[in-house]
């Protein structure tokens, strides 16, 4: 599913951020990317996503190799995978428009988005919420709406970027009940985490992140 | 309904007044615009040009039997000049006027359009005179003068709305752009393509152009009625024929700056301040 090897990246001073990574996480697989901050987290998610344009080494998602992606093709491999960044801020207005902004951008007419929003937001614990104003959402909730917007359209692969910083553990516990739900054995989850992370996550797979390397016990 | 289309509504629903302001801003730059070059070949009097011979209406042009002597031709100039009603005469030989020309002539100025037409009838009868004909009154071509001022008047009014229908656009755009952030960082992270992305840009672009257009085609319209009615000096809008090529040029041009302002809006799209990773 998804296979690095020899992944190098530094930034344009010269100081390298990703050293010799290699990683391996099969389809279906649920795993925490656990790092302090600064570690190269959000970058590995970044060029995992095709949203950064790597450097050098290999980056097999579904078999398709990113560094050599043409641009159109590497659109097409975004549409099949859900980012969320870091520090994700919602649109300013209500949680089902800004479900339904997403899945009529990528083509889907008013009522098939407003259908498969209504089953994303179910899914997060988030459908009484649907009219309320993004904005006015708690914390937990915004992170909630983030998680609906990356699963809205069925992606083979979710990429959350610290979705549980800034979160009490309580909550923390609650986002992971909400990624166990959705990943529901089928949907391949990679979450990057500062750690510690919450006892809902235990017995997943943990990969560290440190100073560019990875371990992964 | 499309992507495209869809963006676009959502592009215009981000509008507010700030936006909206700088936007209307660049709507009038257009119109100045095509204002501005219509001017050139609406407004202005009509080129007026002497008949076919190239005389002036106060001129007489006398041809002369090449069997005049010298003498008989000097008695003739003399005679003529004496006249009151002759302000000038110059004398030309056969040669002077053209190849294979015969006799000579005089090109005769008198004092007045008025004293032509006598002039003409008194030399006619005159011995050793083969023709004599004034020039016609001016017939206007169709060309319009403008005055030099007006020219370069019009000529700094079309700098100045390019350059404020730039200006314009820029301000116009980042604002209603910087209102669609979200929106942009979101395709862009979902994998929406640029081109995708920037259409609904170029065609707001497109649309300020076309409503510019549809603006100025009404108000040469309009000028054209009202100086058919009022008979004015200005023949350019009295002709039907003229207005109708000048509209449609005058659309075509709108529509193509206004397509460039929404290109040229749409190059802000590719910013760093609108990447989702920057």
């Amino acid at each position: 599913m998804i296979q690095v090897s020899e992944l190098h990246y530094s930034t344009e001073d010269g100081l390298k951020v990703l050293e010799d990574v290699h990683l391996r996480v099969d389809h279906g697989e649920l795993v925490y990317l656990v790092g302090p901050a600064a570690s190269g987290k959000s970058l590995l998610l970044g060029l995992l996503g095709a949203q950064i344009p790597p450097q050098r080494g290999q980056i097999l998602v579904y078999g398709r190799n990113i560094v050599r992606l043409s641009s159109e093709k590497t659109l097409e491999l975004r549409r099949r995978i859900g980012y969320l960044p870091q520090g994700y801020v919602p649109l300013p207005r209500t949680v089902l428009e800004n479900l339904v902004f997403k899945l009529r951008s990528l083509g889907d007419f008013r009522e098939q988005a407003e259908e498969k929003a209504v089953i994303a937001l179910e899914a997060v614990g988030l459908l009484r919420e649907q009219s309320t104003e993004a904005a006015d959402l708690c914390a937990i909730d915004r992170v909630r709406l983030g998680l609906a917007m990356v699963a809205c359209d069925d992606p083979l692969l979710l990429l959350l970027d610290d979705v549980l910083d800034g979160l009490t553990p309580d909550e923390q516990e609650e986002i992971c009940r909400v990624l166990e739900r959705i990943h529901a054995g089928r949907m391949t989850i990679l979450t990057a985490a500062r750690g510690p992370l919450p006892r809902t996550a235990d017995g997943r797979r943990v990969i560290a992140l440190a100073d560019g390397m990875v371990s992964d016990p | 309904m499309s992507t495209s289309v869809f963006l676009l509504r959502e592009l215009l629903g981000a509008v507010r007044p700030r936006s909206a302001l700088f936007l209307g801003l660049t709507l009038l730059s257009v119109f100045v615009l095509l204002a501005s070059f219509a001017s050139f070949f609406l407004l202005g009097t009509a080129v007026e040009t002497a008949d076919s011979g190239g005389l002036a209406p106060d001129e007489v042009v006398v041809r002369l039997s090449p069997r005049l002597s010298a003498a008989a031709i000097d008695g003739l100039y003399l005679r003529l000049q004496e006249r009151p009603d002759v302000a000038r005469i110059r004398f030309q030989f056969a040669q002077e006027i053209a190849p294979g020309e015969t006799g000579g002539r005089f090109t005769i100025r008198t004092t007045s359009p008025e004293a032509a037409s006598a002039v003409v009838e008194a030399v006619r009868v005159l011995s050793g005179v083969t023709s004599a004909e004034r020039g016609s009154a001016p017939e206007p071509t169709g060309g319009i003068l403008l005055s030099t001022t007006t020219r370069i008047a019009l000529l700094c009014g079309l700098v100045a709305s390019v350059a404020l229908s730039l200006v314009a656009a820029r301000k116009g755009f980042r604002h209603l752009l910087r209102g669609f952030a979200g929106e942009i960082r979101l395709l862009r992270l979902a994998g929406v393509s640029e081109r995708v992305i920037q259409r609904p840009v170029i065609g707001l672009g497109l649309g300020i152009g076309c409503f510019a257009c549809v603006l100025f085609v009404l108000g040469v319209y309009l000028l054209h009625l009202a100086a058919i009615s009022r008979a004015g000096d200005a023949v350019g809008v009295t002709d039907a024929g003229r207005v109708l090529a000048v509209s449609v040029i005058g659309s075509v041009l709108g529509i193509v700056v206004g397509t460039l302002i929404g290109v040229y809006g749409a190059s802000i799209v590719s910013s760093r301040e609108f990447r989702p990773l920057a």
